[in-house]
């Protein structure tokens, strides 16, 4: 059985302005040992979709679809199952470590609490898991760490220790929303790597979602690329990388500097910014961005074309844009 | 930065339900103390002992008190001790406390920790004890609530002066200024005071509020303005001894106190929703 | 710690030391000849003289600044020019009617604080939100001794609940006494626990609003876990200062309520040792109430660290 089937999940958040549609109508899923990437610009759904996962969603919003995990609908679930599941079978961790930890508990307080929650530990039992834990994610003397304080922590460390939370019931599935962001570049790898090496361990699935395609290119099987709430193009990470297709996707590489570029010459941008969630089109929601947009993108949702192996992309002008390069696309 | 556009400022003056009903609320009482300047319904002063007590009619809206005074006049001519009492005693505590707070935030270092001390310590002595010993010493007045009230008020705008201004001169824009060459006193009043100035204003509309609690606090001890000059504290004071001849003579002048720190109190959160929105965070 | 500890006593000396000089300065040495104030401007200057000997006020201001402090150590505060009793005596029985009165007036507080200020953050912006927080408003702006005479004219008078007014004596019985502190420390609680529970309110919301709330909730605690475990101590730290800051407000208070109530505490005293122009018993009180206050002060910012780790490690 699939381990995680979402089924055309939406979000929509009640604003001052209206409601917003943060997610649109997305299908995924999710296999065992499975790492998926979540690619996009900030506001394109991406840490709404993993919210809406862990049912931490902000109370005015509405959330529409199904939410698999082992066969069973997370939305049709009580909170109080809902809570039996977070932590246990499955664990999020955030961007800001800085923040993520309560600064009056001490880190060990902090990792202990899901492992007597949802395993029914003893003090000393999770004491002991804890110290085994802390280990594991390279804190070095983690018998003194336990009773340190987040901040007496670098934000590595606390990262660290996020993970070693996350990581504490063995749960089926991890979902780190842009882990590194928020670290510095030497920490990053180094985060990363201990990420994708304790997934491999522990046979778990990953989802990582960041918008550094760096970053998801090297950690990631498969990946989806959002926008605007909905996904233009998902498959294998390779394969994506290799045949450009969507022309967003093309746009987010022409973007990217590169090795060799010259001085001189200027970095690509996507003309205009990310849309607004309240107004967005009732078709294709890279339209006004699109250099490709024809009316009928603007109008009606585009296709999902699935071409070989689990290649994915939805777009109304696919066979123009494949057999462009994002350097003609976007100049 | 805040944009004060004059078209957004008035919306969002129009916008802010506090700045509206303590707007309305605070110009009545102003407009009740100018008027009474000249006029009042009935006297506030003359004694006449045949109309004890009357109660409301046409000729004294809100009846009489024990020596004939018609209740709706002291009331309002209470209105101009409250207002000049709280203006005066806000204002030395602004301009005192301000400076001083410029100047420790200016200079740091030991001035800064010499002038926080100083606030510090006075809060050990809260108004009202500092106007008991200036009263015991110079004998009750007005001039002494005064006093003691804009003692009590230097320690907290020199604080909230300091504090903001300390977040002013750390900001970008400021130590370009420094770095332009502009020397300390000009970057003081023509960059972090006009920054500061809502807060300013917040805060001394809240003090405003708290110094007429304040004095009507002194004047129903006695320690305040003294008779014949109507005080709400005192009128209190007064109908108290006769609560349970008269009771509704003891509300009236409690109720107005009430309505007019209300109403300022809403003023402050108004000035709060208008000046700065992002000092108004969701409440 | 012991540094952050060391520091903090040395700052509530220096401030009890400050706070005993500048009430000495105010009182004896400002007003330029003590013995006259207290006989008043129709004094003869004989009599003046005379009491100025009696007073030992010819002797130099540290002389007599040290006399009375090291007098305070002995428990002696000098004698009552009115009454002529020593001052102790009259300062000894209101003390164990003020402190009862404030304590009980801060238990008031903190619980209608809590209570009212969980209640209206539990549910935020609806009706009971809205409505609590407007009342919480007019509890502010309501004069205390006001609200004490509403208080008499409701439960006293209408109801016959409470006495209106007076103190028993704790000899008449405990229950009895403790009966007559109760609109009192209701009418202090009020304008207090308005004030407390606006800052529990607005404080639980924000720290709702923190990361590590979503974390916590990402582990799989429930709501009621996570606002126990881990939002009350967060945001029970504004609190506290502030309740430090408001027992000021609280003692100043006692002063004016227990006027309306014939309470014969502190406040009472002092205000007739101001008509009785007693010069050293308003001395001696208004040290003791900033000391009471300054104590207070000190140690809410002791337990400040105990609670808050990061002031612990910082030398704050």
């Amino acid at each position: 059985m699939t381990l995680l089937a979402v089924d055309n999940l939406s979000v929509t958040l009640a604003t001052n302005d209206g409601p917003a549609r943060a997610v649109r109508d997305l299908t995924f899923s999710l296999e065992k040992g499975e790492t998926l990437g979540i690619v996009g610009e900030s506001g394109c759904g991406k840490s709404m979709t993993a919210l809406a996962l862990m049912g931490l969603l902000p109370e005015r919003s509405e959330t529409n679809g199904t939410i698999a995990l082992n066969g069973q609908n997370l939305l049709t679930k009580s909170e109080g199952e809902m809570c039996r599941i977070r932590g246990n079978n499955m664990a999020m961790i955030f961007q800001e470590p800085m923040t993520s930890l309560n600064p009056v508990h001490t880190v060990g307080r902090q990792i202990m609490e899901p492992l007597r929650l949802h395993k029914g530990l003893s003090k000393s039992a999770a004491a002991v898991e804890t110290v085994a834990l802390l280990d594991r994610v390279g804190i070095p003397n983690p018998k003194e760490r336990l009773h340190n304080y987040p901040h007496q922590l670098s934000g590595g460390q606390r990262q660290r220790v996020m993970i070693a939370i996350a990581l504490s019931c063995a749960p089926d599935i991890l979902i780190a929303d842009e882990p590194t962001t928020a670290l510095d570049v030497t920490i990053q790898d180094q985060i990363l790597d201990l990420i994708q090496g304790l997934v491999h361990e522990e046979g778990m699935a990953l989802i990582l979602i960041s918008h550094d395609l760096g970053v998801i290119s090297e950690n990631a099987e498969t990946v989806m690329v959002m926008y605007g709430g909905t996904a233009v193009e998902s498959g294998k990470t390779d394969r994506i990388f290799d045949e450009l297709s969507h022309p967003y996707t093309q746009g987010l590489f022409a973007a990217m500097p590169k090795l060799g570029m010259g001085r001189d010459a200027r970095l690509v941008t996507i003309p205009g910014t990310v849309p607004d969630l309240v107004n967005l089109p009732s078709g294709c929601t890279f339209t006004d961005r699109c250099p490709l947009a024809t009316a009928q993108c603007r109008e009606t949702i585009p296709p999902q074309h699935h071409l070989n192996d689990r290649h994915a992309v939805a777009c109304h002008n696919l066979d123009k844009a494949r057999f462009m390069k994002p350097g003609e696309l976007y100049t | 930065m805040s944009d004060t556009n004059s078209a957004s400022l008035l919306n969002r003056c129009r916008r802010s339900r506090s700045f509206v009903v303590g707007g309305i609320m605070t110009g009545f009482l102003l407009v009740c103390a100018l008027v009474s300047l000249v006029w009042t319904p009935g006297s506030a002063y003359d004694i006449e002992i045949g109309s004890r007590f009357l109660p409301p009619s046409a000729d004294h809206w809100l009846g009489t008190d024990q020596f004939g005074r018609d209740i709706v006049s002291m009331l309002m001519t209470g209105t101009q001790n409250s207002i000049v009492v709280a203006v005066v005693a806000v204002s030395i505590g602004l301009i005192i406390g301000v400076n001083l707070g410029l100047l420790a935030s200016a200079r740091r270092g030991w001035t800064e920790e010499v002038i926080m001390r100083f606030s510090d310590f006075s809060f050990a002595f809260p108004a009202i004890l500092s106007a008991i010993m200036l009263t015991a010493i110079l004998g009750p007045g007005g001039v002494n609530s005064i006093l003691a009230i804009g003692l009590y008020n230097i320690p907290v705008f020199a604080r909230l002066t300091r504090g903001s201004a300390n977040a002013i001169w750390a900001r970008e824009f400021v130590m370009a200024a420094r770095a332009a060459g502009k020397g300390k006193l000009r970057i003081t009043f023509e960059h972090i005071l006009p920054n500061i100035l809502s807060i300013i204003i917040v805060q001394a509309t809240i003090l405003f509020a708290i110094a007429i609690l304040a004095e009507a606090a002194l004047s129903y001890l006695g320690l305040g303005t003294q008779p014949p000059h109507p005080s709400w504290g005192r009128m209190l004071n007064e109908a108290q001894a006769l609560m349970f001849l008269d009771p509704m003579q003891a509300i009236y002048p409690g109720l107005t106190i009430a309505i007019a720190v209300f109403g300022l109190n809403l003023l402050g959160d108004g000035f709060r929703d208008v000046l700065d929105p992002r000092l108004s965070r969701k409440r | 710690m012991s540094i952050f500890f060391a520091k903090r006593l040395l700052t509530f000396i220096a401030t009890l030391i400050g706070a005993s000089m500048v009430i000495f300065l105010v009182m004896e040495i400002l007003p330029g000849d003590p013995a006259l104030v207290i006989l008043g401007i129709d004094a003869t200057d004989e009599m003046v003289a005379a009491l100025t000997r009696e007073l030992g006020l010819d002797r130099s201001a540290p002389v007599r600044y040290w006399e009375w402090v090291s007098g305070l150590f002995r428990g002696e505060m000098g004698t009552s020019y009115a009454y002529k009793v020593p001052v102790w005596e009259l300062v000894e029985y209101s003390l164990w009617i003020t402190i009862p009165l404030a304590i009980m007036a801060m238990f008031f507080s903190i619980i209608l604080a809590l209570v009212i200020g969980l209640y209206a953050a539990a549910n935020h912006n609806k009706i009971q939100d809205v409505t609590l927080m407007g009342f919480s408003q007019l509890g502010i702006s309501v004069p205390n001794f006001w609200l004490a005479i509403l208080l008499i004219l409701y439960f006293s008078i209408q109801l016959n609940w409470f006495p209106a007014g007076g103190f028993p004596g704790w000899d008449e019985g405990i229950f009895k006494s403790l009966k007559s502190l109760i609109l009192p420390a209701l009418a202090l609680a009020t304008v207090v626990g308005a004030i407390l529970a606006r800052i529990t309110r607005s404080s639980v919301l924000e720290v709702f609003r923190e990361d590590y709330v979503r974390t916590a909730r990402a582990k799989g605690l429930s709501q009621r876990a996570t606002l126990w475990g881990h939002v009350l101590r967060n945001a029970l730290i504004p609190v506290l200062t502030v309740s430090g800051i408001q027992f000021a407000t609280l003692l100043t208070g006692t002063v004016v309520v227990e006027n309306v109530f014939h309470i014969p505490g502190l406040g009472s005293l002092v205000l007739k040792a101001i008509n009785n122009r007693d010069t050293i018993v308003v001395e001696n009180v208004v040290l003791l109430l900033a000391t009471m206050v300054i104590t207070v002060n000190f140690v809410v910012d002791i337990l400040y660290a105990v609670i808050d780790p990061r002031l612990k490690a910082h030398d704050i």
